[in-house]
């Protein structure tokens, strides 16, 4: 073997070192895919004259609509609500969205105040969303997750005196390389590191862990470059810095503060994230621009039947009037199976129990308006995410219009699952409003003072979708029932994807199916 | 200090006044609070408390459900809570898109809740639910037990397939019917009244029993009667997965003719044109609606 190639290279590696370091090598050659997004989807020679029926108008659909069309096909889709987006949604002030059980909620936040009720933050490494944002002229800034002069909050720790992400984030990895490093000092880790790693090691804690030369995390120049300073560098006479002191080994740790460290490195959440400028809705607005004109507006979907020579949907206008069929060769179908279970079908046994089985989750979320933006002018805090043990989850300040004037709306509370959703689901929006600011209190004292209004989505009780996103009671059983083309219908959308509930996941999925389904046409 | 003073008046109270004001000193609104969000808070076993924090958001307070682009079924006035197993199997494990709450709630908190919504929200049903009713309806958490149940039902090489009904035989028996049958769960269960026999010698008095013939004659008929029912239905009698029969000891005999029962039954079931089985139950009855009748059965058909 005189030539190693790249790919003989990556087997050798495969089959020396195994799986594992053969996907960091890859990673390392630019070849790991992160997205399965492959560029813009090619769908060539589209019979003439095949038309396809859309169902749902949010970013599943409109990707179908989009790319569908461009392809030949005649589309048609039919929305529920008044507006294109679906999940992908931003409440200004003018808006008025009613819940079920029949609460109104009217917008009350000042001009270019917004909340995302829906997604609201995408990770670079969403290809197909930012693509489509690319293509669509949705413009982008970007999201900060972490911040660094945040709070975290235990209300049992501390009396629920709230810390800086940033010093707990010192005092964690200060104490935990200082262990380490002593560990490593003594020998311990010998059956572990050969000698010469085990230098390199203690040398690499030190910096990573901010420790002295002694290899020890307290009070000086080295942890304070990390955690910060009991008085800052400055100039003039008092100008000089006064490092600060770490908290205690033993109380990092019995604080459980760190528990909501991960929450910033996970993969969907690191650094760069991105947001549309101006709300999540311009990437809806985007797709509307292109495909708004195939799109009929307040139709609620009654029957969904296909035979031999077509599909046929059945729908009734919202407003009222008289039931309307729509009629095609081929349907996508990206209606969340928490309504597709109860509409009339006859889809095959395999994807009906798929759809029949598909619990959807609840989540809550805030926009609370203050009349300034405290959090900055106090706080200092720009951007980001404070963490607490309370059932809001956690606060997460606007990540666009910095040091402004006038009110600022703020993300208020964030529940995912579990049983605070079920709690504040059961509410009253103005009473889930009054948790929110008894619980944002303890992290913030100006709430009170500097509340102006407020609107909370409960993902439960959205007409549209009746929950968040779905899951699987046996992903592993359904998923290839549930994806297929069942003779001349596809389904799509977040919920059939493994990146639920985020806007990839709808597209990915819809671009995947709509591939199958435009191969299954065309080779018949 | 009144530590029982309900949640229910202070929520209500809360969520009249929009403008709130806080007190922190007041015991009041820190027991709402704490009773509300903290750990303690999941472990009521108080009914109607439950079913506000977990139900109504979606139910609704007074159970009348709710209608978006599908609905949230009313459960206010349902005479599907008469019986407890039915509530008790949705809490448990959720249906379609409602989630399961097993996870969640204990066995005494589902009975709690059960029960207050079998006798509120204008059902006043009296409670059946206990907590066996909810244990037996929690699903099997040892995967080992369940991996060994599937293995056993792939082992089974005499357990016949019918396009998703599995059908197990007595084992070591060639008695002709099923130990047990499994029926997929999407299909349809159809359900026949009690079929009894044909008139077969019009000439007979009416109460004579040569009207309905013995017990062996009744039995044809009859399951010629199923027949007929059947196919009206699109179905056959390899449809079949349940019998209930019922027969009458004849005249001057003090016991039912099972034989007799045998002997129509077997030219129904197993033969090499209806080779399938059923599960089935005999019992010995004190009469039927018509004195001339010996035999009346009831069976359950699969529509796959």
């Amino acid at each position: 073997m005189s030539t190693v190639t790249r790919r003989n290279l990556l087997g050798m590696i495969g089959t020396v070192a195994g799986s594992t370091a053969m996907y960091h090598a890859m990673a390392a050659m630019g070849h790991a895919q992160q997205s399965s997004y492959t560029g813009p989807i090619k769908l060539d020679g589209a019979p003439q004259g095949t038309k396809i029926l859309i169902l749902g108008a949010g970013l599943a659909g409109m990707t179908a609509a989009l790319e569908m069309r461009a392809a030949g096909y005649e589309v048609e889709v039919l929305e529920f609500r008044e507006k294109a987006g679906g999940r992908c949604w931003t409440l200004r002030g003018g808006d008025t969205y009613t819940e079920l059980g029949g609460a109104v909620q009217n917008v009350d936040f000042a001009e270019g105040n917004y909340i995302n009720p829906g997604p609201w933050r995408i990770p670079y490494h969403h290809h197909a969303v930012l693509d489509y944002c690319g293509r669509l002229g949705v413009q982008l800034e970007p999201f900060v997750q972490e911040n660094y002069q945040a709070y975290l909050h235990r209300s049992d720790v501390n009396g629920g005196a709230r810390q800086r992400v940033r010093d707990v984030k010192a005092d964690y990895r200060g104490h935990v390389s200082e262990l380490l490093s002593k560990a490593a000092e003594k020998g311990r880790l010998d059956d572990m590191v050969t000698e010469e790693d085990r230098e390199i090691l203690i040398e690499s804690l030190r910096d990573f862990g901010g420790l002295t030369d002694a290899g020890e995390y307290k009070r000086g120049a080295e942890s304070a470059e990390l955690r910060g300073y009991d008085r800052w560098a400055g100039a003039g006479a008092d100008g000089a810095p006064i490092p600060s002191d770490p908290v205690d080994r033993d109380e990092v740790l019995r604080s459980r503060y760190w528990e909501y460290l991960a929450a910033n490195q996970i993969t969907n959440h690191q650094a760069t994230m991105f947001q549309p400028v101006g709300g999540m809705d311009s990437i809806a607005r985007g797709f509307e621009r292109e495909v708004g004109d195939l799109i009929t507006y307040n139709a609620k979907v009654t029957a969904l039947q296909q035979d031999e020579n077509g599909v046929t949907v059945t729908w009734t206008p919202t407003e009222g009037g008289e039931q309307r069929t729509s009629t095609a060769d081929y349907c996508v179908c990206t209606i969340p199976f928490s309504i597709l279970s109860q509409i009339d079908h006859n889809l095959s046994s395999g994807i009906s129990n798929a759809i029949s089985e598909m619990p959807y989750n609840g989540s809550v979320k805030w926009g609370l308006e203050f009349k300034r933006r405290f959090w900055e002018q106090d706080d200092r805090i720009y951007g980001g995410v404070s963490f607490t043990d309370q059932a809001i989850g956690q606060i997460s300040y606007p990540s666009t219009g910095y040091l402004s004037d006038g009110p600022g709306v703020l993300l208020g509370g964030y529940t995912w699952r579990g049983p605070e959703s079920y709690k504040f689901n059961a509410m009253q929006p103005e009473e889930r409003i009054e948790w929110a600011l008894r619980m944002g209190e303890k992290i913030h004292p100006q709430y009170r003072d500097e509340y102006k209004t407020g609107v909370t989505v409960s993902w439960h009780k959205v007409p549209w979708v009746l929950g968040c996103s779905g899951l699987w009671n046996d992903r592993e059983r359904d998923y290839a029932d549930a994806i297929k083309v069942d003779n001349r219908v596809v389904c799509a959308g977040e919920h059939l994807s493994y990146l639920p509930a985020w806007q990839e996941g709808a597209i990915l999925s819809s671009l995947d199916a709509i591939g199958r389904l435009h191969s299954k046409i065309v080779q018949g | 200090m009144n530590t029982t003073f309900p949640a229910t008046v202070l929520l209500a109270a809360l969520a009249a006044t929009t403008a709130y004001a806080q007190e922190p000193g007041s015991y009041g609104h820190e027991l709402a609070y704490s009773d509300e969000f903290e750990t303690s808070a999941y472990a009521t076993t108080d009914g109607e408390r439950l079913y506000r924090t977990h139900c109504a958001g979606c139910h609704m307070p007074d159970g009348s459900g709710a209608q978006g682009a599908g609905k949230y079924p009313a459960l206010r006035e349902n005479p599907n809570l008469e019986y407890a197993a039915y509530p008790v199997s949705l809490i448990v494990n959720g249906q379609q898109a409602m989630p399961a709450f097993g996870s969640m709630l204990n066995d005494e908190q589902i009975v709690a809740l059960t029960a207050y919504i079998q006798e509120n929200l204008g059902n006043g049903y009296e409670p059946d639910v206990t907590p066996q009713l909810v244990a037996d309806t929690r699903p099997y958490e040892e995967a080992e037990e369940s991996a060994e149940h599937q293995t056993e039902v792939a082992e089974d090489v005499t357990a016949q397939g019918n396009g998703g009904v599995i059908r197990h035989p007595i084992p070591n028996s060639d008695f002709p019917i099923l130990q047990a049958v499994e029926i997929p769960a999407d299909a349809d269960l159809v359900y026949l009244s009690g079929t009894v026999p044909q008139v077969i010698d019009e000439s007979a008095a009416a109460d004579a029993p040569a009207r309905f013939g013995d017990t062996a004659a009744q039995t044809v008929s009859t399951f010629e009667s199923i027949t007929a029912k059947l196919e009206m239905l699109g179905l056959d009698m390899g449809d079949v997965v349940k019998l209930q029969v019922y027969l009458v000891a004849p005249d001057g005999s003090d016991a039912m003719d099972f034989a007799g029962f045998m002997d129509g039954y077997v030219q129904f079931f197993g033969t090499e044109k209806q080779p399938n089985l059923p599960t089935r139950s005999v019992f010995e009855v004190a009469g039927l609606a018509n004195p001339s009748w010996l035999v009346e059965i009831e069976a359950i058909a699969v529509r796959e």
